[in-house]
């Protein structure tokens, strides 16, 4: 039960009907560490992210979380899941965080928080509420528990969906582009947030294009590229340098807040010439710290 | 022609016993066709193409008869051999009609719903049963409100259609009254009053779930 290993893929691969968005992804995601993943618009990171969860049903390989396997391929090539039971029992320690923050907008955010741990841990009502009032107190929303989500803003919707996740006590926490629909000034209190929980040790996978919050945080970094890693390495090695010419480019284009580079142009500068300010942001971001 | 107002009047406790028929009629035939319409949209949106089909099946043959020949297949084949009262054969015959109807109503409602809904419950481990009561049906009733109400009112003024298997309600009481008083004029002017105030109680139940559903900003 405890490998350090918390999350093991092997093989995956995703096709919604002809076309193929994941083309055969291997990664391990050790206990304690971040994760972050960075890719192109289109590349499959949401697609490979909610393949851990199985709310995508993989094509084809192999996932593993917490030593429990959610989804294999049998010796004759067909796949195998588990069970609904045991797919529920794997998804009650992995938290998820989308983009738009999905929060339920009937019930308010307290609401918001309880509801699954009573549903589904069966804890009790003022138990549920204890510790919902202690999780919107720790991302700085005590004084909203009785809003509705319709009445706060992007920033505060999504760090109630971070708090309603870890009501859950996870053992592994996804976020996919969680600072994505939300004003760049509010964005802070979001990574606030996410920082304060890698620093306490959550299992982190974080698809994100806040590179400042992957070189602060992350310990790993991973870089997908039309349904495949292309390159993988620490956060200081991936984004400062990217040895793959595709990293490169989409890191430049980030940076420039310009549209990606098409295929079949891989920039072909030398290596070290990567583009300009990358250094910068690892060394200190300026993103995270408000 | 002079209308005699008063004849109303003379009448008025039959017509009240009229309208408590229609009542019972539409109370019944309501709930029936409501529960019967949440099963069949469930069994629409099922994972199982059998109770798919068996719901597209039902949904297509009910409302492609018009709801007088459901009722008299209601009263001649459920009432005559299975011994239902003509009111029960009534509000089986209007409330499976009006099942039809409720039943895409409630799917479209349903269906409404953020898939985004659905994913946040699933990640949170919450079993289909569960969010489906907790969290997307309430949601989609929101959106069916002004469609489930509009044909609640529809399945109120089609109850008259109860007069054709003999049962006396609001519409029959008044065309008997008009035969023997010969009245008819004053006698429909009261029934439609009265539907009035019916469909009127109805608009306001619309309203008030409106703003019982309504999302606060
Ligand atoms: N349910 C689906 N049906 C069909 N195609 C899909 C579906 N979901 C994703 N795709 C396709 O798969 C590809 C990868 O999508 P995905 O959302 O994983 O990309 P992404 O890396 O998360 O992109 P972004 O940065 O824009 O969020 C895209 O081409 C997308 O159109
Ligand atoms: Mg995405």
């Amino acid at each position: 039960m405890n490998s350090d290993v918390l999350v093991r893929v092997s093989g995956l691969h995703k096709s919604f009907g002809d076309s193929e968005v994941l083309k055969g992804i291997d990664f391990e995601v050790n206990r304690g560490e971040v994760v972050a993943i960075i890719g192109p618009s289109g590349s499959g990171k949401t697609t490979m992210l909610r393949c851990v969860n199985l709310l995508e049903r993989p094509t084809a390989g192999r996932i593993e979380v917490d030593s429990r396997v959610l989804c294999e391929e049998l010796p004759d090539g067909s796949m195998s899941f588990s069970k609904k039971a045991e797919i529920r029992a794997i998804r009650e320690h992995v938290g998820m965080v989308f983009q738009r923050f999905n929060l339920f907008p009937h019930f308010t955010a307290l609401e918001n928080v309880i509801e699954a741990p009573m549903a589904v841990k069966g804890l009790s009502r003022s138990d549920a509420e204890a510790r919902a009032h202690e999780l919107l107190e720790s991302v700085g929303l005590g004084h909203k528990a009785d809003s509705y989500p319709l009445q706060l803003s992007g920033g505060q919707q999504q760090r109630v969906a971070i708090a309603r996740a870890l009501a859950m006590d996870p053992a592994l926490m996804l976020f996919d582009e969680v600072t994505s629909s939300v004003d760049p000034e509010l964005a802070g209190e979001i990574l606030q947030v996410m920082k304060r929980l890698a620093q306490e040790g959550m299992t982190m996978l974080v698809v994100t294009h806040e590179m400042g919050f992957a070189a602060e945080v992350a310990d790993r970094v991973l870089f997908i590229d039309h349904g495949l890693i292309v390159e993988e390495g620490s956060a200081k090695q991936v984004l400062a340098n990217p040895k793959n010419a595709r990293t490169r480019a989409f890191l430049r284009a980030v940076l420039e807040r310009a549209p990606m580079a098409e295929e079949g142009d891989p920039a072909p500068e030398p290596a070290g010439s990567s583009a300009p300010g990358l250094s910068q942001i690892v060394e200190g971001s300026d993103d995270v710290e408000q | 022609m002079e209308l005699d107002w008063s004849v109303v009047g003379r009448s008025w406790d039959l017509l009240i016993g009229g309208t408590w028929v229609t009542l019972q009629l539409f109370v019944w035939s309501l709930a029936l066709g409501t529960v019967l319409g949440l099963i069949l949209a469930l069994m629409r949106l099922s994972r199982f193409r059998a109770l798919r089909w068996l719901s597209l099946g039902y949904i297509w043959l009910f409302r492609g008869i018009p709801v007088l020949v459901a009722l008299f297949f209601a009263f001649f084949v459920f009432g005559r051999q299975i011994g239902l009262s003509p009111l029960q054969a009534g509000i089986l015959g209007l409330g499976t009609s009006a099942a039809a109807y409720k039943a895409e109503i409630i799917r479209a409602g349903i269906m409404s719903v953020d898939p985004g809904q659905y994913e946040a419950a699933e990640g949170l481990a919450m079993t289909r049963r569960h969010y489906m009561r907790r969290i997307i049906i309430p949601q989609g009733i929101r959106v069916m409100v002004p469609t489930y109400m509009s044909n609640t009112i529809l399945v109120l003024k089609v109850s008259s259609v109860a007069v054709a298997i003999g049962i006396v309600e609001l519409t029959g009481i008044t065309r008997q009254l008009s035969n023997s008083t010969n009245r008819p004029i004053e006698l429909f002017t009261a029934a439609a009053f009265i539907y009035l105030m019916l469909t009127t109680v109805l608009v306001i139940v619309q309203e008030i779930l409106e703003r019982r559903f309504s999302l606060k900003t």
